[in-house]
């Protein structure tokens, strides 16, 4: 039903005045892939997409579609897709004509626009806000119209800005999954640009996570969440947010140690032969919250360094905040888990699936390939 | 928020009506002046409403030559009102359509590339910062050595030269309000940067410049001292004329001036009428997310 | 010195639309209480109506056992943070945050205490002798909250005060918000429409839709034991799965059934007098999902699509015309296309009567 394309981006830099928006970003997109870009605000995101469709002209680097390089062709006949944030709907054209204004552009015969047009409205679920001007829409609905407006003619590469966003979120999320499956039944080449992490995990192929205008890493979403290139990757993706706990090296005859007042972590096999290289150093272990047990005390133990900060019960699941000597960290918890402020507790960490890099660094000290993941086959707990 | 007293109301209505009164005493007066015979034109107490209403000062300024013979006129009326109305509409749509048509491409220069610099706009409109009579007389030593005054063209110049920064400051305001990605949208999906302005931007605003054009129109239809300096008697139009309504014998003629003010005051109603609909706010609701 | 808030029978026409109908409502001394609703349900109006910005058509707000409806707004002494918020950008934020303290007249060394407490814990330490006008939307909003927290009022109004904020600040601020309410013993009344901040914050959360409050109750009984499939559909993401579905009697067991998904619930447990239409509601995260559908009571279904989240993973499943949603870890690994074998423990299953989306069971 439609042509795709691969995009290769080589060293694309783009400065405004003196802000430098996107700085030697490098990424390539395999033909019928979604690839996401995604970071906090500021990270150039919109420039990317914006300088791949040639609205905006690199002060560096060349884009290339199908390996043809794309920098001196004019945005109208790059054959690229894209769904503006804004979504930048044309007011005055009813939803036929919007959709329809590529495919005219395109000389595309009448008939053949008439059935394109249907064809996709069909699959939107879009029929009946056809004959309608895009001011009668509702929020839902002007989102789908524009993404059948970048649907309809036959893009190499589909460009999508945050096309989920200002959304309710049940709405929000059910549009995310209908954006996988149509993406998976045409198999179109899409660079989806959000700021949401939960968005780019659930819906990708691959995502590339950019910080101020820098690539920081590329992968598929269980690599980039299980091997977080660097502090900001391991932050920024995940929520609640991955903890990092201060400790110090320790080896004894009975392996490596990370240790601190309130912790004492047997280093797993995969860090150990990084760590003994760093003896006595101070670390941080970075632990996400589903890897944390939370145990309360039971009266007659010794009370301990850690207490209870606060219970967020999500339904499903429970948030504890533990305080510790050395700030908060979270822990996701069973819903039914018993437990209330001040509270003294234990914490358990699961070794194997912790990070760790040295104080100052922003790297994770490298790991083998032999991260556990807990084997499992049933999802009741 | 507390509900505020009738009193309060009250007041506010009276406040309202005063201010109507106010604004539209002058135009009461012309038109019923406009009807008046010669004797109510100026008289103590003054005459509201014309106890004898009569066409004359009409018949004066179309067809004098009706008038021959009634007793009520003592004067005459040297040239019928029908050269200057037509001059005054030659040169007000000639330059109402210049003004907009280079206002509307300067006005895009400067809200999309920001032609000029940031403090261009500024700088375009410090033309109407000083007054008109300031730049009259050099203007007249220009058009006589490029014999230009008294023609059309002359005219034409000059209103379009002094309403082009109106006009340039309206329309840029309405193309600021169109998000630039929706020209960027027209682009992506296959037209060159022109084409995308003709068939988006251009029907997205065309409303606004009607509306600008209504403007820019009243100013150049009630312009008195460029018409009265830059044409030597030569080519006169509508405001000119009023002014030309004057006898020896009965001083400023009144009943014609006012007929003929409220005859040049009937197109600009008109217009207006029927292009209200064009002033529509909100042109691009529902376009793009809020 | 906490504060006891009670509206009785509030309602507030606008013209010929009813924003709030009959609210009645009673907000006990320290509770953190959360409206919660869609837009345009009637929440911020009734905070209005609370802070006195806007008068009850009918009906009677009582603080403290006394009917406040003719105090004035400012008189009031309620602390207020709405979305829309003005802070003087002339100020520095040290200047703002202290504003209503030294209004007060209390001592330069109490309003640096207070004002640095509620500054380390919006994280606006850093920030205390910048200019307003030098700051960003997310830091306007936290002095904006700020302002008010340093007054430590005992009955605070907060409408959306976490909206404009990032996700990671507006994760920990919540906590935050949270304990010094508890240590305070502030009465709040917290108006959002993210049913994630009213379930971690409250102790208590109203779910409102066209200005009727639907249910009350705490987070878990709301999560756990919706009253109407309106309270069921907007608490938790992914949201409930909702089928319709059909009931038979089989010996002394009641089965609802969708398709080949059936549920069958002793006789005590199922409503005899269901007769009308019913639905059946589940939590996707309440889904059995097994790799060896051998198990006879497990449904089998194909994988559609896998959502993976990091630390949790949202499998859409599908069989014929029945289509659900499961979370599972990311350990299960599913892969599209697969077939699993799904059940769904009977206790967990909410019955709902189709035609007044009623929850019966």
């Amino acid at each position: 039903m439609s042509s795709t394309g691969t995009l290769r981006v080589e060293g694309l830099t783009k400065r405004f005045g003196r802000t430098v928006a996107i700085a030697d970003v490098s990424f390539q997109v395999g033909d019928g892939e979604l690839f996401t870009v995604v970071g906090p605000t500021n990270a150039g995101k919109t420039t990317t997409l914006r300088t791949i469709a040639g609205l905006e002209t690199p002060d560096g680097g060349t884009v290339f579609i199908n390996d043809r390089p794309m920098n001196a062709v004019h945005s109208s006949r790059r054959k690229v897709s894209l769904m503006f944030q804004n979504l930048a709907l044309f007011p005055h054209l009813s939803g036929f004509e919007n959709i329809a204004f590529p495919l005219r552009n395109a000389r595309m015969r009448r008939e053949e626009i008439q059935r394109r047009v249907e064809e996709i409205a069909d699959l939107l679920r879009i029929g009946h806000l056809l004959d309608r001007l895009p001011r009668t829409y509702s929020g839902g609905e002007q989102q789908r119209v524009a993404l059948a407006r970048a649907l309809a003619p036959t893009s190499e590469v589909l460009l999508l800005d945050e096309p989920l966003s200002n959304l309710d979120a049940h709405i929000r999320t059910s549009l995310r999954a209908e954006l996988k499956r149509l993406h998976r039944e045409f198999g179109r080449t899409i660079v989806y640009v959000t700021h949401d992490q939960v968005e780019a995990m659930s819906l990708s192929d691959r995502i590339a996570v950019l910080r101020e205008g820098r690539m920081q890493q590329i992968g598929t979403p269980e690599e980039i969440y299980e091997r977080p290139a660097n502090r900001f990757v391991a932050t920024f993706i995940g929520s609640p947010p991955i903890n990092f706990v201060p400790a110090a090296v320790v080896e004894d005859a009975g392996g490596v140690w990370l240790t601190n007042a309130w912790l004492k972590l047997r280093a797993p096999a995969h860090l150990a032969p990084a760590l003994r290289q760093h003896p006595r150093d101070s670390v941080l272990v970075a632990v996400r919250p589903e890897d944390i047990t939370v145990t309360p005390l039971a009266t007659g133990d010794r009370v301990g360094d850690l207490t209870v900060y606060a219970v967020e019960p999500l339904g499903a699941k429970t948030i504890v905040d533990v305080k510790t000597p050395d700030g908060n960290i979270k822990a996701i918890v069973r819903r039914s888990w018993e437990g209330r402020p001040n509270m003294p507790v234990t914490v358990g960490v699961d070794e194997r699936r912790i990070h760790v890099l040295r104080e100052g660094d922003e790297e994770f000290l490298p790991s083998g390939p032999d991260r556990a993941a807990p084997v499992q086959t049933t999802s009741a707990g | 928020m507390y509900q505020s007293s009738t009193l309060l109301r009250m007041l506010k209505w009276l406040a309202v009506i005063a201010a109507m009164c106010f604004a539209l005493f002058p135009i009461f007066w012309m038109v019923s002046t406009s009807f008046k015979p010669i004797q109510e034109w100026s008289t103590y107490p003054p005459v509201w409403i014309p106890r004898q209403p009569t066409l004359e000062n009409y018949l004066a300024l179309l067809n004098p030559a009706a008038l021959a013979g009634s007793h009520s006129i003592d004067y005459k009326v040297a040239e019928t009102a029908w050269r200057p109305l037509l001059n005054s509409l030659i040169i007000s749509t000639s330059a109402t359509f210049f003004s907009v048509c280079f206002g509307t491409l300067a006005a895009y220069g400067v809200s999309r590339y920001k032609s000029g610099g940031e403090s261009y706009p500024m700088f375009v409109l410090t033309v109407r910062m000083f007054p008109p009579i300031a730049v009259a007389v050099p203007m007249l030593v220009m058009y006589s050595f490029l014999h230009l005054t008294g023609t059309y063209v002359g005219l034409v110049l000059a209103y379009t030269a002094f309403t082009l920064p109106l006009s340039i400051w309206m329309i840029r305001s309405f193309i600021d309000e169109i998000p630039r990605e929706i020209e960027e949208a027209a682009v992506v999906y296959g037209l060159s940067s022109i084409r995308a302005f003709w068939r988006v931007t251009f029907p997205l605003i065309r409303g606004a410049l009607v509306a600008t054009a209504l403007f820019i129109y009243i100013l150049n239809w009630s312009e008195f001292l460029f018409a009265l300096s830059l044409t030597n008697g030569a080519l006169t139009t509508v405001t000119v004329q009023v002014s030309n309504y004057f006898s020896a014998s009965s001083g400023q003629l009144y009943g014609p001036q006012a007929a003929l003010g409220t005859l040049s005051t009937i197109p600009v109603i008109f217009f207006g009428y029927l292009i209200q609909r064009h002033l529509v706010r909100g042109l691009t609701f529902g376009a793009i997310k809020r | 010195m906490a504060t006891k808030l009670v509206l009785r029978g509030i309602r507030k026409e606008f013209g010929s639309t009813v924003a709030v109908d009959d609210l009645t409502l009673s907000v006990e001394e320290g509770e953190f209480l959360s409206l919660l609703g869609p837009s345009g349900c009637g929440k911020s109006t009734t905070l209005a109506i609370i802070a006195g910005f806007e008068a009850p058509t009918r009906g009677d707000v009582i603080v403290d056992g006394r009917r406040i409806n003719d105090v004035p707004a400012q008189e009031r002494g309620i602390g207020l943070v709405f979305q829309d918020y003005a802070i003087f950008t002339r100020m520095s934020v040290f200047e703002n945050l202290s504003f209503g303290l030294r209004v007060r007249g209390l001592g330069r060394v109490a309003i640096e205490e207070r004002v640095g407490r509620v500054a380390s814990l919006l994280h606006l330490t850093e920030a205390l002798q910048r200019p307003s006008v030098s700051l960003n939307m997310s830091e306007l909003q936290r002095v904006a909250l700020g302002r008010v927290l340093v007054l430590e009022p005992p009955l605070l109004l907060l409408d959306e005060p976490l909206s404009n904020l990032d996700a990671a600040i507006r994760l920990t601020l919540r906590t935050e918000l949270r304990r010094l309410q508890q240590e305070l013993r502030q009465t709040v009344v917290y108006v959002t429409h993210d049913q994630i901040e009213a379930m971690s914050m409250s102790d208590r959360i109203a779910v409102m839709d066209a200005g009727r409050i639907l249910q009350i109750g705490s987070p878990m009984e709301i999560f756990d034991c919706p009253q109407s499939r309106f309270v069921a559909t907007f608490i938790g993401d992914p949201p409930i799965n909702i089928l319709p579905a059909s009931l038979t009697t089989v010996g002394g067991h009641v089965v609802v059934r969708h398709g080949g998904l059936a549920v069958a619930f002793n006789g005590a447990q199922a409503q005899a007098a269901l007769t009308g239409q019913v639905e059946m509601a589940f939590r996707p995260t309440d889904v059995v999902v097994r790799r060896d559908s051998s198990s006879r009571a497990a449904f089998e279904m194909v994988v559609d699509l896998v959502e993976p989240l990091g630390s949790e993973t949202v499998v859409h499943l599908r069989a014929m015309d029945t289509a659900i949603r499961a979370v599972v870890p990311p350990a299960f690994a599913p892969r599209v296309g697969e077939r699993v074998g799904v059940s769904i423990p009977a206790e967990r299953v909410h019955l709902i009567d189709a035609a007044s989306g009623i929850v019966v069971r």
